[in-house]
């Protein structure tokens, strides 16, 4: 990076404790020579990251993780309810398995490919390790042994929701559940509450997003991308495995992608009927 | 009887490199250019145009067992009907005369480029990954066709070796592409706001492939790739240039003024989005793997030539 970023990051790593020290050292990255994964992550820049994202976590956010311990060794792949508008879930769900799971897990989300484009937003992503959600990108990732991905097959009509819709599932796409027969991984569920509270939508002003070339621009009474401070919770739910190859018809693949549904729509309810309230 | 081998675009920098390791490897080495060359006194050098009459009456002569056909037009500046001419034409050329003369193997060095570098495309792209650089860099046409010509003949040459290799960015003193021009300058800009992932290869290293490419039964179209991608700013910095992220709108105004390289439009792409190769397929069915380090790899776009 040129200069002025230079004194921002050698201002952050001073920021950087032995809690994240520890948590970013022993995830499964294998950087090069110049500090970077082969996907292009940079666990430096994470640990930059993880100094304000921690923050957000413990202090603004203030999450609350149930069966983190559900997530099993070895290949993974997390499926998650999609909302808050920007990638606050995403981040979340990431910082929970780096700061919370024993051992810490690096979890690579795929993001939506609109994040490809703006300038600083992408390096940002790909430094974090995220990468846009094309399955080849997935399919090569699974294919290596400790990694943890992240989906939200709801895609951006569950990023972009509106409120009325809240903590419903807008449909599942098909593309994770092939990918995970292809690789053979298990699927876990994730229901991530707090996310519609966080930036409400009332309309995702279609016609200017159009303009705009964003998938939707949502009108929220929040000044974006600051979220309001709702309590986040993460539930975890219990590994699935299904058997297949992938290749099967829609109506094969159906019922596996609902029994998904159903149990990230199980975990949601039951996370909805203990949350005492929206902000505390 | 020791196997010979016709080198286009002999006079070239690859062209010399592989003019050498050929010869260390007990082939009979005859280069064909247009312009003179400085090659090794072994080497039998013809002063021909590889798209005029004269190389058809090399080819005859010499009955080579292989060729490999370097000779490229890369200047950008050139018009894209001369370019054309060269790239794509001039391979064709090459081809059907090299068919003629019952050549048994012939390499077709492509590039990784023509896959294109374009923001909603995978990391790591196989060889079946449709070549999609015309979508935004039309400058590239002709290299596009030339190596959706020379992959086609893979499947029409079926009782002869034909190979395409389609190499990252390459790297070294005596390499004269684009990328090692822009590396070249005082001052190099980025895209600011940008920063993809770039592999490179040694030209020591791409010749190896080539040899490589020359045994018997290695057939296909194949990525090449050295090692593990590295972010933009590391190879511009290792390279010992002064780097300067630019916003966008700028790159047109100052492209070819105060020190900077003059970058085509569409080239500017390949600054901001990704073009990875997976080259995993020539791996295994050759055992290649660079020998150059990445470092060493990286520093040595700026150094003297040999």
């Amino acid at each position: 990076m040129s200069r002025p970023f230079r004194s921002w990051e050698t201002a952050l790593d001073q920021l950087v404790d032995d809690e994240i020290h520890d948590s970013v050292d022993r995830l499964d990255l294998k950087p090069n020579a110049f500090g970077y994964d082969r996907w292009g992550a940079s666990p430096a820049a994470a640990k930059r990251v993880l100094v304000l994202v921690r923050w957000m976590y413990e202090r603004y956010f203030r999450v609350e993780c149930h069966g983190i311990e559900r997530v099993p060794v070895g290949r993974v792949l997390l499926v998650s309810n999609h909302s808050a508008q920007l990638a606050y879930d995403g981040m979340l769900i990431c910082a929970a398995m780096v700061l919370r799971a024993h051992p810490p897990r690096f979890v690579r989300a795929m993001i939506e490919r609109f994040f490809a484009r703006p300038a600083y937003v992408n390096v940002l992503m790909s430094r974090m390790g995220q990468l846009i959600g094309i399955p080849e990108n997935c399919r090569r990732l699974l294919q290596e042994d400790q990694a943890a991905v992240l989906v939200f097959p709801e895609g951006e009509r569950g990023g972009g929701k509106v409120f009325r819709d809240r903590y419903k599932i807008m449909g599942f796409g098909q593309g994770f559940m092939r990918l995970a027969l292809q690789t053979k991984t298990p699927i876990v569920p994730v229901g991530f509450i707090g996310g519609e509270e966080m930036c409400p939508s009332f309309s995702r002003m279609t016609p200017l997003a159009k303009l705009m070339g964003l998938p939707y621009a949502p009108l929220t009474p929040t000044l974006l991308p600051l979220p309001l401070p709702a309590k986040v919770h993460i539930h975890f739910g219990e590994p699935m495995h299904f058997e297949g190859k992938g290749t099967e018809d829609d109506t094969v693949l159906s019922p596996m992608i609902e029994e998904v549904e159903g149990a990230v729509a199980e975990l949601l309810a039951q996370g909805l009927k203990q949350r005492s309230g929206v902000f505390f | 009887m020791e196997k010979s081998v016709v080198i286009t675009g002999g006079a070239g920098g690859g062209g010399r490199l592989l003019a050498q390791r050929l010869l260390d490897a007990g082939y009979r080495v005859h280069t064909v250019d247009k312009n003179p060359a400085r090659l090794p006194e072994a080497v039998t050098h013809h002063r021909v145009d590889v798209r005029k009459r004269g190389f058809d009456d090399v080819l005859r002569r010499v009955r080579p067992w292989g060729v490999v056909h370097l000779a490229r037009l890369h200047r950008l500046d050139a018009t894209s009907e001369e370019r054309h001419r060269v790239n794509f034409e001039g391979t064709v050329h090459v081809f059907e005369v090299a068919v003629a003369a019952g050549v048994r193997k012939i390499v077709f060095p492509s590039r990784h480029t023509i896959y294109g570098a374009l923001p909603d495309q995978p990391l790591f792209l196989s060889e079946d990954h449709p070549p999609a650089a015309g979508r935004t860099y039309p400058e590239v046409q002709d290299l596009v066709a030339a190596d959706l010509y020379a992959s086609a003949q893979l499947w029409k040459q079926l009782d002869r070796e034909v190979v395409v290799l389609r190499p990252v960015n390459i790297l070294g003193p005596n390499t004269e592409n684009l990328f090692c021009r822009y590396l070249r300058q005082r001052r190099v800009f980025t895209v600011a706001g940008f920063d993809p992932l770039y592999q490179v290869l040694h030209e020591e290293d791409f010749v190896t492939a080539l040899r490589t490419s020359l045994e018997p039964g290695v057939r296909g179209v194949f990525n090449v790739a050295g090692h593990e991608p590295v972010p933009l700013h590391v190879v511009v910095e290792q390279s010992g240039a002064l780097r300067v992220p630019l916003p966008e709108s700028l790159i047109g105004i100052f492209g070819g003024r105060l020190g900077f390289a003059r970058v085509p439009k569409g080239a500017v792409d390949y600054l901001k989005f990704a073009c990875t190769v997976d080259a995993t397929a020539f791996q295994q069915a050759t055992g290649f793997a660079p020998e150059i380090s990445l470092a060493d790899t990286l520093t040595s776009v700026g150094q003297p030539r040999t």
